[in-house]
Protein backbone atom coordinates (compact mmCIF):
# COMPACT_ATOMS: atom_id res chain seq x y z
CA UNK A 1 0.00 0.00 0.00
CA UNK A 2 1.37 3.41 -0.88
CA UNK A 3 0.43 6.55 0.95
CA UNK A 4 1.55 10.01 -0.01
CA UNK A 5 2.92 11.43 3.20
CA UNK A 6 5.20 14.08 1.69
CA UNK A 7 2.95 16.76 3.06
CA UNK A 8 3.91 15.67 6.56
CA UNK A 9 7.63 15.66 5.73
CA UNK A 10 7.86 11.89 5.77
CA UNK A 11 8.80 9.23 3.26
CA UNK A 12 6.92 8.82 0.00
CA UNK A 13 6.15 5.17 0.70
CA UNK A 14 4.54 3.92 3.87
CA UNK A 15 4.99 0.20 4.41
CA UNK A 16 1.99 -1.32 6.11
CA UNK A 17 3.31 -4.63 7.42
CA UNK A 18 1.04 -6.46 9.80
CA UNK A 19 1.92 -7.57 13.30
CA UNK A 20 4.48 -10.37 13.08
CA UNK A 21 4.01 -13.44 15.26
CA UNK A 22 6.37 -13.97 18.21
CA UNK A 23 8.39 -17.11 18.75
CA UNK A 24 10.49 -18.48 21.57
CA UNK A 25 13.27 -21.04 21.31
CA UNK A 26 13.50 -23.41 24.26
CA UNK A 27 16.67 -25.48 24.60
CA UNK A 28 15.65 -28.78 26.16
CA UNK A 29 17.83 -31.01 28.34
CA UNK A 30 16.21 -34.41 28.76
CA UNK A 31 15.62 -35.50 32.35
CA UNK A 32 15.76 -38.89 33.99
CA UNK A 33 12.26 -38.94 35.45
CA UNK A 34 13.23 -37.24 38.70
CA UNK A 35 11.60 -33.97 39.71
CA UNK A 36 14.24 -31.40 40.70
CA UNK A 37 11.91 -28.52 41.54
CA UNK A 38 13.70 -25.38 42.64
CA UNK A 39 17.21 -26.93 42.66
CA UNK A 40 17.57 -26.36 38.91
CA UNK A 41 15.62 -23.13 38.79
CA UNK A 42 17.53 -19.98 37.81
CA UNK A 43 17.24 -16.71 35.91
CA UNK A 44 19.58 -13.86 35.00
CA UNK A 45 19.46 -10.37 36.43
CA UNK A 46 21.18 -7.49 34.64
CA UNK A 47 22.46 -4.03 35.37
CA UNK A 48 21.85 -1.96 32.23
CA UNK A 49 23.15 1.51 31.39
CA UNK A 50 22.17 3.98 28.68
CA UNK A 51 18.77 5.06 27.39
CA UNK A 52 19.10 4.73 23.61
CA UNK A 53 22.21 2.55 23.31
CA UNK A 54 21.53 0.16 26.15
CA UNK A 55 24.52 -1.79 27.40
CA UNK A 56 24.63 -4.64 29.89
CA UNK A 57 27.23 -3.70 32.51
CA UNK A 58 26.79 -6.59 34.91
CA UNK A 59 24.93 -9.89 34.95
CA UNK A 60 24.32 -12.43 37.66
CA UNK A 61 22.14 -15.50 38.26
CA UNK A 62 19.39 -15.86 40.86
CA UNK A 63 17.68 -19.06 41.88
CA UNK A 64 18.40 -22.48 43.31
CA UNK A 65 21.61 -24.47 43.63
CA UNK A 66 22.37 -24.21 39.89
CA UNK A 67 22.57 -20.40 40.14
CA UNK A 68 25.74 -20.66 42.29
CA UNK A 69 27.37 -22.92 39.69
CA UNK A 70 26.41 -20.59 36.82
CA UNK A 71 27.69 -17.54 38.72
CA UNK A 72 31.09 -19.21 39.03
CA UNK A 73 31.58 -19.62 35.24
CA UNK A 74 33.62 -16.65 33.97
CA UNK A 75 33.42 -17.68 30.27
CA UNK A 76 29.61 -17.79 30.50
CA UNK A 77 29.50 -14.37 32.16
CA UNK A 78 31.60 -12.88 29.36
CA UNK A 79 29.26 -14.36 26.74
CA UNK A 80 26.14 -13.18 28.61
CA UNK A 81 27.41 -9.60 28.78
CA UNK A 82 27.62 -9.76 25.00
CA UNK A 83 24.32 -11.48 24.14
CA UNK A 84 21.85 -10.26 26.78
CA UNK A 85 21.25 -6.97 24.94
CA UNK A 86 19.28 -8.83 22.26
CA UNK A 87 18.41 -12.08 24.06
CA UNK A 88 16.84 -10.52 27.14
CA UNK A 89 16.90 -12.46 30.40
CA UNK A 90 17.68 -16.18 30.27
CA UNK A 91 15.66 -18.65 32.36
CA UNK A 92 16.47 -22.21 33.46
CA UNK A 93 13.10 -23.82 34.09
CA UNK A 94 12.64 -27.48 35.11
CA UNK A 95 9.26 -28.90 34.07
CA UNK A 96 7.89 -32.45 34.45
CA UNK A 97 10.50 -34.53 32.62
CA UNK A 98 12.89 -32.03 31.08
CA UNK A 99 14.78 -28.83 31.89
CA UNK A 100 14.04 -25.93 29.57
CA UNK A 101 16.47 -23.06 28.97
CA UNK A 102 15.00 -20.08 27.16
CA UNK A 103 15.09 -16.33 26.66
CA UNK A 104 12.42 -13.86 25.58
CA UNK A 105 9.86 -14.15 22.77
CA UNK A 106 11.16 -12.63 19.56
CA UNK A 107 9.38 -11.35 16.49
CA UNK A 108 9.65 -13.39 13.31
CA UNK A 109 12.04 -10.83 11.81
CA UNK A 110 14.53 -11.00 14.72
CA UNK A 111 14.57 -14.78 15.07
CA UNK A 112 18.27 -15.09 14.30
CA UNK A 113 20.51 -17.69 15.94
CA UNK A 114 23.94 -16.29 16.74
CA UNK A 115 27.01 -18.39 17.40
CA UNK A 116 27.58 -16.72 20.78
CA UNK A 117 24.00 -17.42 21.88
CA UNK A 118 24.27 -21.10 20.98
CA UNK A 119 27.57 -21.33 22.85
CA UNK A 120 26.06 -19.70 25.95
CA UNK A 121 23.01 -22.01 25.90
CA UNK A 122 25.33 -24.99 25.39
CA UNK A 123 27.41 -24.04 28.45
CA UNK A 124 24.27 -23.59 30.58
CA UNK A 125 22.93 -26.97 29.39
CA UNK A 126 26.29 -28.54 30.27
CA UNK A 127 26.05 -27.25 33.84
CA UNK A 128 22.44 -28.48 34.08
CA UNK A 129 23.43 -31.97 32.87
CA UNK A 130 26.34 -32.11 35.28
CA UNK A 131 24.18 -31.10 38.23
CA UNK A 132 21.49 -33.63 37.26
CA UNK A 133 24.08 -36.42 37.33
CA UNK A 134 25.44 -35.19 40.68
CA UNK A 135 21.96 -35.14 42.25
CA UNK A 136 21.15 -38.73 41.21
CA UNK B 1 -26.05 -10.44 -18.11
CA UNK B 2 -24.33 -13.25 -16.12
CA UNK B 3 -21.95 -12.35 -13.30
CA UNK B 4 -19.12 -14.65 -12.32
CA UNK B 5 -18.54 -15.02 -8.57
CA UNK B 6 -14.98 -14.08 -7.65
CA UNK B 7 -13.42 -14.39 -4.15
CA UNK B 8 -11.12 -11.40 -3.90
CA UNK B 9 -7.74 -11.83 -2.17
CA UNK B 10 -7.72 -15.65 -2.17
CA UNK B 11 -5.90 -17.67 -4.79
CA UNK B 12 -7.05 -21.17 -5.62
CA UNK B 13 -3.93 -22.92 -4.30
CA UNK B 14 -3.61 -21.12 -0.94
CA UNK B 15 -7.14 -21.31 0.42
CA UNK B 16 -6.56 -24.55 2.36
CA UNK B 17 -2.88 -24.48 3.40
CA UNK B 18 -2.46 -20.91 4.59
CA UNK B 19 -2.02 -21.83 8.26
CA UNK B 20 0.50 -24.63 7.77
CA UNK B 21 2.86 -22.76 5.50
CA UNK B 22 4.24 -20.35 8.11
CA UNK B 23 4.78 -23.07 10.74
CA UNK B 24 6.91 -25.18 8.41
CA UNK B 25 8.77 -22.12 7.24
CA UNK B 26 9.88 -21.08 10.74
CA UNK B 27 11.13 -24.55 11.67
CA UNK B 28 13.01 -24.83 8.38
CA UNK B 29 14.42 -21.35 8.87
CA UNK B 30 15.85 -22.31 12.27
CA UNK B 31 17.18 -25.58 10.84
CA UNK B 32 18.94 -23.73 8.03
CA UNK B 33 20.53 -21.31 10.49
CA UNK B 34 21.79 -24.19 12.66
CA UNK B 35 23.24 -25.98 9.64
CA UNK B 36 25.01 -22.81 8.54
CA UNK B 37 26.66 -22.64 11.99
CA UNK B 38 27.93 -26.18 11.49
CA UNK B 39 25.48 -27.83 13.88
CA UNK B 40 23.89 -31.11 12.83
CA UNK B 41 20.15 -30.91 13.40
CA UNK B 42 16.93 -32.50 12.15
CA UNK B 43 13.21 -31.93 12.57
CA UNK B 44 11.59 -34.55 14.82
CA UNK B 45 8.05 -35.56 15.62
CA UNK B 46 6.22 -34.13 18.64
CA UNK B 47 5.64 -37.62 20.08
CA UNK B 48 9.35 -38.14 20.80
CA UNK B 49 9.21 -35.81 23.80
CA UNK B 50 6.91 -36.92 26.62
CA UNK B 51 6.77 -33.52 28.32
CA UNK B 52 3.61 -31.56 27.55
CA UNK B 53 4.16 -28.78 30.09
CA UNK B 54 6.07 -25.87 28.60
CA UNK B 55 6.65 -23.80 31.77
CA UNK B 56 6.89 -24.58 35.47
CA UNK B 57 5.35 -21.16 36.25
CA UNK B 58 7.77 -20.50 39.08
CA UNK B 59 8.38 -17.35 37.01
CA UNK B 60 5.03 -15.62 36.94
CA UNK B 61 5.77 -13.53 33.83
CA UNK B 62 5.56 -16.53 31.49
CA UNK B 63 2.65 -16.55 29.02
CA UNK B 64 -0.34 -18.82 29.63
CA UNK B 65 -1.35 -19.30 26.01
CA UNK B 66 1.36 -20.69 23.73
CA UNK B 67 1.37 -22.97 20.71
CA UNK B 68 3.96 -25.62 20.00
CA UNK B 69 5.36 -25.06 16.51
CA UNK B 70 8.00 -27.77 16.24
CA UNK B 71 10.95 -29.65 17.67
CA UNK B 72 14.47 -29.80 16.29
CA UNK B 73 16.84 -32.53 17.46
CA UNK B 74 20.41 -31.31 17.83
CA UNK B 75 23.50 -33.53 17.76
CA UNK B 76 26.82 -32.83 19.45
CA UNK B 77 25.52 -30.27 21.95
CA UNK B 78 24.70 -30.47 25.67
CA UNK B 79 21.02 -29.77 25.00
CA UNK B 80 19.03 -32.46 23.19
CA UNK B 81 16.23 -30.53 21.46
CA UNK B 82 15.20 -27.05 20.45
CA UNK B 83 11.49 -26.44 20.96
CA UNK B 84 9.90 -23.61 19.00
CA UNK B 85 6.90 -22.01 20.69
CA UNK B 86 4.54 -19.44 19.23
CA UNK B 87 2.77 -16.84 21.35
CA UNK B 88 -0.99 -17.06 21.39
Amino acid sequence: MEVDSKKNGGSNILHTYGLLPSYQLQFIVKGNGRIYGQLLLARTRRKVSGIINRRVEDVWWEGGKIADVLNGDSRLKKLLLDILTYEGDIFVDPTDNVVRIYSRFKGENELIIRKESIEAFNIIAGHVKKMMSELE
Amino acid sequence: MVHKEVKHGIHDDESNEEGEYLVTDITLNILKQLNSLGIKASIVDLDDIPDKQYYSYYFTSMPRVVTSVGYIKVDGMNFDYIHILGKG
